[in-house]
């Protein structure tokens, strides 16, 4: 597939999170009534270069997999802005591009389609903002990987079938070309053509990885969410998936945010690396940058969990104390406070600001704050 | 088989192995099985399941291919013949008394006797009271008429000509007071005569002879003169008895004994001196045997008299002399014992000719064959009833299985194995269509509930609560007695009670759908569906429903058995399907009438249950085997 060269897409990111919130409501049984709200991702905002990986860790019920789903709209938005470039926005008619313009942009952008794509190239089309049907033409662009193999995959389909329909609904190869298209698309996951008219049930955990990552490939995407597509695996199959899902970038240009809790397979894999603590992002840089100089004492504490494959090197843990705590009432001022080591008094009141230490090296951490 | 045999077997076995060896990478070495097909070869795993639908396969040829073959229709009523006890003759002692013409008197005569005859009974009852011979009777014209008696029982009446030719006031002798209309007085000196007749009685004037007799109601002293205007001696116009000839072979004497004139003749004959008579040119003579008067045409016995008088039921029935003199002996021997109130019986048994079909059986030379048949003689108010069990052409109703119906016939005489066959047709179909609806209405609401949540599913799922609620067997018996009020067509009626019995059970499959769907929704798969853009309808069609489909039909398939004994249980009770359209259930109807039925017509119901049951139970085995089968935790 045709790597795409625009230079300057090359400069802007692909991907711009602004403020990203989503918010699960606490309903009370009886009255259902809201009574409060699950903060799964607070207040997240990053961006990512065409044709690179971003990787997302954290522990688990930090948010990452809530994040991946609500930047693909999987889960309604509840706050701020998912901007993406680079979509096949001539897909959508003018009047569902005029609709996903935003406020302050009506009046001074022109009706037409090429100044509208045009618009959009510069500033980011918001995935919140379209319609439902604008979206669903837009979705082949954005894929997602699912952890699960297993529950991904209707059982009832056969493969050929799972990774095709979409590719048949979305028109994206002549129909001619459909088989041809499918079985060029499978041998390049790694399965074989005859697994066409086998169902799902008669595969292995990583076939069915492969299949789902045909799924998201057969789209022609521009983004792909991984949502720890290897964490099902064994370790054998992880080094395979992580592989083809490396070999397919270099391929294809495409741009991964990789969720994982595997810091090693996080660092196999990325260029940029985020930390996620209780729904907010606390340390984001690039990979060298954060596995040798991290930051956050969160971090920190992630990369000790490192298990070394020296039986004579010592490791260094550092242990953190009690649990995550509950995302519907987190700590006040910084989430972390509760169990940080280099907890201080403003840590407990004043929550820190996510901010750029040092050139491309984002932190929350009053520990680094300019102003101590 | 020799070890050496048996060696060089095992040694060339490898090699043929070898042959169908296969690669370890071949494509064909894994059998490609779809979802679907693992569900088959798990089914046919199931022995119960296969039996089932043996059975089911089976029932359906039999229903749907069976009449094809059968030659008898739904509805064909079969007739024939059939011993049925019934009334085959009347018989009384007559009392009245009956009157047979001289087929030779003028219709002059005829005219007057009519008049005469309605006066004949009372008449023999003053000549019984009074012990005279004979009296006089007047008709209308004020003729008189003679009515003799001729022996016990037997009377004849004779035109005597002897008439009231004038009023005569004698002892004032004052001559004749009047003359009758149509006489004159006789020229001369009739007066006179008449007086001078008085005390003798009678006194002759011009040839003829006049009887004076005192008016015995007149209150002064008046004299009738009667005169005998005929010399022509005694003519009998009329025989009025109550004996009636019986005559032997009905066939021989049928024109003479539909003839009066005949049978005055016979009458007479036994007061004739020569005891004999001819009619229609042949001889005929009486003669009186054991006090029984007897008919001989020459030397044949041909009739007798007898006061005793037996009829047919109807004018096929021809009652022989000897069967009537039979039935006379039983008849006087209930009379004369105290056996006489009315609803007594008593039996005989008569060699009667044997039926088959409707026909007399005849042995080889072309005889009737005769066998004895029993009679009940039953006293009614003034008669006697004979019943006898007939050889009657009738509706084959409750005919035991024979040869051409093989499970026999029912209430109305259809064929119960053709019934069945047509019945089992409507109460499969009532299953299929009645189910259908039920998954039609349950699927599209359920779907609707499940899909979209919220408070469209809220307000399904009551309307789902609603319908469970109902009473499903009032709400039934209700509708199904509006369609009989309403006199509904029962083609019509078929359709809405399936509509009903649909429209009563969407309610389950409903519930089901919805709580399937809401699981699904939250699968992973339908995630991916719509990340990857897939429109409502496919993710709808293409991964929902496939993945719900599997928990319908094993639904409808446990449904159809309930669905049948539903229609089964309304068409019983009889307000389901209606006759002439035959089901499982009306046909079962049929044997309801009486308790004794149902042991008496075992042959109806015990295949018709049997059927029901099968049906049922097959449909149940083989919706488990589905359940087992979709169940992808079973093992192999």
């Amino acid at each position: 597939m045709s790597l795409n060269n625009n230079k300057t897409l090359q400069d802007k990111p692909i991907v711009e999170v602004h403020g990203l919130k989503k918010y699960f409501p606490i309903k009370s049984s009886f009255f259902k009534m809201t009574i409060g709200h699950v903060k799964a991702v607070d207040d997240v905002s990053f961006t990512i270069k065409p044709g690179t990986t971003l990787g997302v860790v954290g522990e688990s019920g930090c948010g990452k997999t809530t994040m991946g789903r609500t930047m693909l709209r999987l889960y309604p938005i509840t706050e701020g802005k998912v901007l993406y470039r680079g979509l096949d926005l001539d897909k959508l008619t003018v009047s569902q591009l005029r609709a996903a313009l935003p406020a302050e942009a009506r009046k001074t952008v022109a009706v037409d389609k090429a100044s509208l794509i045009a618009y959009f190239e510069e500033n980011g089309i918001d995935i919140n903002s379209l319609s439902p049907a604008a979206l669903n033409k837009l979705r082949p662009n954005i894929q997602i990987i699912f952890q699960d193999p297993y529950s991904s995959l209707s059982p009832r389909l056969p493969i050929g079938e799972i990774i095709g329909e979409a590719v048949k609904q979305h028109k994206i190869v002549p129909k001619e070309q459909y088989d041809e298209y499918i079985s060029k698309i499978m041998k390049a996951c790694g399965l074989q053509e005859y697994h066409k008219d086998r169902y799902p049930h008669e595969f292995s955990g990583g076939q069915r990885q492969r299949i789902c990552i045909a799924r998201a490939l057969a789209m022609n995407p521009k983004v792909v969410v991984c949502d720890e597509p290897v964490s099902a695996l064994d370790v054998s199959i992880q080094a395979q998936i992580i592989n083809l899902l490396k070999d397919l970038q270099k391929e294809r240009g495409l741009t991964y945010i990789f969720i994982s809790h595997d810091l090693s397979v996080v660092q196999h894999i990325s260029d940029d690396v985020a930390v996620m603590y209780l729904g907010s992002m606390v340390e984001l840089a690039s990979k060298d940058a954060l596995f040798e100089k991290p930051l956050h004492p969160y971090t920190q504490a992630l990369l000790s969990a490192i298990p070394v494959p020296d039986p004579d090197v010592k490791m260094n843990r550092i242990v953190l104390d009690g649990d995550l705590p509950s995302p519907a009432n987190p700590p006040k001022g910084c989430k972390f406070h509760t169990r940080c080591s280099k907890c201080m008094a403003r840590c407990s009141e004043e929550a820190p600001r996510f901010h750029e230490y040092e050139p491309g090296h984002f932190v929350a951490c009053h520990l680094y704050d300019k102003g101590i | 088989m020799s070890k050496k045999e048996m060696n060089d077997k095992l040694n060339n076995k490898p090699e043929e192995a070898k042959e169908n060896r296969m690669a370890l990478d071949d494509a064909a070495r894994v059998k490609v099985l779809s979802p679907a097909m693992l569900v088959f070869k798990r089914f046919i795993r199931n022995k119960l399941a296969i039996l089932g639908t043996c059975v089911l396969v089976i029932l359906f040829l039999f229903c749907f291919l069976g009449p094809l073959f059968y030659p008898y229709a739904e509805t064909e009523i079969f007739y024939g013949y059939r011993d049925q006890n019934g009334s085959y003759a009347y018989a009384q002692i007559r009392k009245d008394y009956v009157s047979y013409w001289n087929p030779e008197c003028d219709s002059d005569t005829k005219t007057n006797l009519d008049l005469v005859e309605r006066m004949v009974n009372s008449a023999i009852k003053e000549i019984v009271e009074s012990g005279s011979d004979s009296t006089n009777v007047q008709a209308a014209d004020g003729h008189y008429y003679t009515l003799k008696k001729f022996d016990d029982e037997v009377y004849a009446l004779t035109d005597s000509s002897y008439v009231l030719v004038a009023d005569f006031a004698g002892n004032m002798l004052k001559g004749i007071a009047t003359f009758r209309d149509g006489h004159t007085k006789p020229e001369g000196d009739f007066d006179k005569a008449a007086a001078a007749g008085i005390s003798e009685g009678s006194f002759e004037f011009g040839g003829l002879t006049y009887d004076i007799v005192k008016d015995p109601k007149g209150t002064k002293l008046d004299y009738d003169i009667y005169c005998d205007l005929s010399t022509g001696g005694v003519d009998y116009y009329f025989v009025s008895t109550v004996l009636a000839p019986t005559f032997y072979s009905e066939a021989d004497y049928q024109t003479y004994s539909k003839d009066s004139g005949f049978k005055y003749h016979a009458y007479l004959s036994n007061y004739t001196d020569s005891k004999g008579f001819e009619y229609g040119g042949e001889k005929f003579t009486t003669a009186s045997e054991e006090g029984v008067i007897t008919l001989y045409k020459g030397e044949e016995k041909c009739a007798y008299f007898s006061a005793f008088a037996a009829s047919g039921k109807d004018s096929s029935v021809h009652l022989s002399a000897e069967f009537q003199q039979a039935l006379e002996g039983v008849i006087s021997e209930m009379r004369d014992s105290s056996n006489a109130a009315v609803g007594s019986t008593a039996t005989f048994t008569f060699p009667s000719p044997k039926y088959v079909d409707g026909k007399v059986v005849t042995d080889a030379e072309g005889n009737t064959v005769l066998e004895d048949k029993v009679y009940t003689v039953k006293t009614e108010q003034n008669d006697y009833t004979v019943w006898c069990d007939q050889s009657t052409y009738v509706i084959l109703i409750y005919d035991a299985p024979n040869a051409d119906h093989l499970l026999g016939t029912d209430a109305n005489g259809m064929d119960v194995l053709a019934r069945i066959m047509y019945g089992g047709r409507i109460s499969l179909m009532v299953g299929f269509v009645v189910v259908f609806i039920e998954m039609i209405l349950g699927v599209i609401m359920g779907g609707i509930a499940g899909y979209f949540g919220g408070w469209v599913d809220n307000l399904i799922m009551r309307l789902v609560d609603i319908f469970y609620c109902i009473p499903s067997m009032p709400i039934l018996i209700i509708t199904g007695a509006m369609f009989d009020a309403l006199k509904m067509d029962y083609k019509v009626r078929l359709i809405w009670m399936m509509a009903i019995l649909g429209l009563l059970g969407w309610a389950g499959v409903a519930r089901m759908v919805r709580g399937q769907i809401l699981s699904l929704r939250e699968q992973e798969f339908m995630v991916a569906a719509e990340a990857s853009g897939l429109s409502t309808s496919r993710r709808i069609f293409r991964h929902l429903v496939p993945n719900v489909m599997p928990q319908l039909i094993v639904q409808a398939t446990m449904g159809l058995g309930s669905v049948i004994i539903t229609e089964s249980t309304l068409s019983f009770l009889g307000l389901g399907v209606k006759h002439p359209l035959a089901t499982w259930g009306n046909m079962m109807n049929n044997i309801t009438q009486k308790v004794e039925y149902l042991s008496a017509y075992a042959y109806i119901w015990v295949p018709i249950g049997c059927l029901i049951c099968l049906a049922v139970i097959a449909f149940n085995f083989v919706g488990d085997g589905l359940r087992d089968a979709f169940d992808p935790k079973m093992k192999r």
